[in-house]
């Protein structure tokens, strides 16, 4: 039940993308290509799940014994990164030069992200009190968060017909007043999507 | 197909342009470190170490690319800019803890800000009113912290009722509770970026008007 309450609290109650406005940027430039939105609402979810599960016992193993967490940001991204061109290289072998390019862009795109970052510090925030059960939930959660986040916005972006807008509103204004819109939807499913499981 | 070719070369098309605008650049040095700008203090040291971080990398982007080679350019690049926030948050953590403490994960997030991202991915990156990547960087942080200290100065008169260590009687007692949440932050960054959007508006129309 840990496993669940944490999964959907990260989902859900603290919403990576609405809840604590990380990794926003892509959200917003994923919405103008509806089409992949769940392609890479998919390769961020697989993203952020590598770097939560690598991170946290990076952390409680290496970094807090050693008392060298302020090191976290360096290692997390060079972790991270490592795991994402890693796991980009598999899926690019025997594929076309051109394919092989795509991949490599993508997983750029995937290893600057600030969510990919941020799942495994405010994972490492709360490492004394969590468990191994809360952690991959926590890791698997926010991934989903992230992929909820992206196809969500890309579709409700999608809806909104700009010749409607007034002329200084349109564009980058007008998504983030979406985006707010959103925010507050997610906060009235605070405290009730976690609390399911207890 | 032709027709779904066509699309994406309009919807990357569209992104290659959106990137460019200045609305978007203030929106991405900003959007990173919103959620802490939740007081003029927060906002004013977040807003700097965004800022500070988007110029470092954009002066290391180009030497650091042409030492390194096609696969290992984008670690050495991210694990440069992590390096530079981790110094930062060092300076922070002697200057103000408390305000280390308030930032929290927010801190080191900023090696991955939006432009710092921009100038890791392209280290040629020119967009705004610039016309160099270094002109470029230095229009961003400008805005950037500017932008943040805003967002935090709104959110803590609002919120709290307290400014710079002044409290407002009326806003302290009935406070807008949506400033002190992401919702809020977003429509004060809107409101940002709408303004923006105002000032292009009005200087294509002066230049159109002049060229007649």
């Amino acid at each position: 039940m840990e496993f669940f309450n944490a999964l959907f609290s990260a989902a859900l109650d603290q919403n990576i993308v609405f809840g604590q406005l990380v990794g926003m940027v892509i959200v917003f430039l994923a919405a103008e290509r509806p089409q992949d939105a769940f392609r890479l609402g998919g390769a961020l979810w697989a993203a952020c799940f590598a770097a939560g599960l690598i991170g946290w016992p990076v952390y409680a193993g290496i970094l807090a014994p050693w008392g060298i967490d302020y090191m976290a940001p360096v290692v997390y991204l060079l972790v991270s990164a490592a795991v994402i061109f890693a796991g980009g290289a598999i899926a690019a072998a025997s594929r076309a030069r051109a394919e092989r390019s795509r991949i490599y862009q993508l997983c750029a795109l995937l290893a600057v992200n600030a969510a990919v970052l941020a799942t495994p510090l405010s994972m490492a925030a709360s490492a004394d009190v969590a468990t191994f059960d809360v952690a991959l939930g926590t890791a698997f959660g926010t991934g989903m968060g992230i992929f909820i986040a992206v196809v969500a916005f890309a579709f409700i972006h999608d809806r909104i017909d700009e010749r409607l807008v007034p002329g200084v509103l349109r564009g980058v204004p007008i998504s983030l007043i979406t985006a707010a819109l959103m925010a507050l939807a997610f906060t009235g499913v605070a405290g009730i999507a976690g609390g399911m499981f207890v | 197909m032709a027709l779904n070719e066509n699309v994406v070369r309009e919807q990357n098309a569209r992104i290659a342009d959106l990137v460019r605008t200045p609305a978007f650049l203030v929106a991405a040095g900003s959007l990173t470190g919103l959620a802490a700008a939740t007081s003029v203090e927060n906002g004013i040291a977040i807003g700097a170490v965004s800022a500070i971080a988007i110029v470092v990398m954009a002066v290391l982007a180009r030497p650091l690319r042409s030492i390194t080679g096609v696969w290992a350019r984008i670690p050495v690049l991210l694990m440069v800019s992590a390096t530079v926030v981790v110094l930062l948050s060092f300076a922070m953590r002697i200057i103000d803890p408390l305000i280390y403490q308030n930032l929290g994960i927010y801190l080191p997030l900023a090696a991955v800000n939006g432009l710092v991202a921009a100038f890791i991915y392209d280290d040629g990156f020119t967009a705004g009113p610039a016309k160099c990547p270094l002109g470029t960087a230095v229009f961003c942080a400008v805005c950037a912290f500017v932008t943040l200290v805003f967002v935090g100065f709104i959110n803590g008169m609002f919120a709290t009722g307290a400014v710079f260590g002044l409290t407002m009687r009326e806003l302290a007692a009935s406070p807008i509770a949506i400033f002190g949440t992401p919702a809020g932050s977003l429509l004060v960054l809107a409101l940002v970026c709408t303004f923006v959007n105002s000032i292009v508006d009005a200087a294509r129309k002066s230049a159109e008007g002049g060229e007649r």
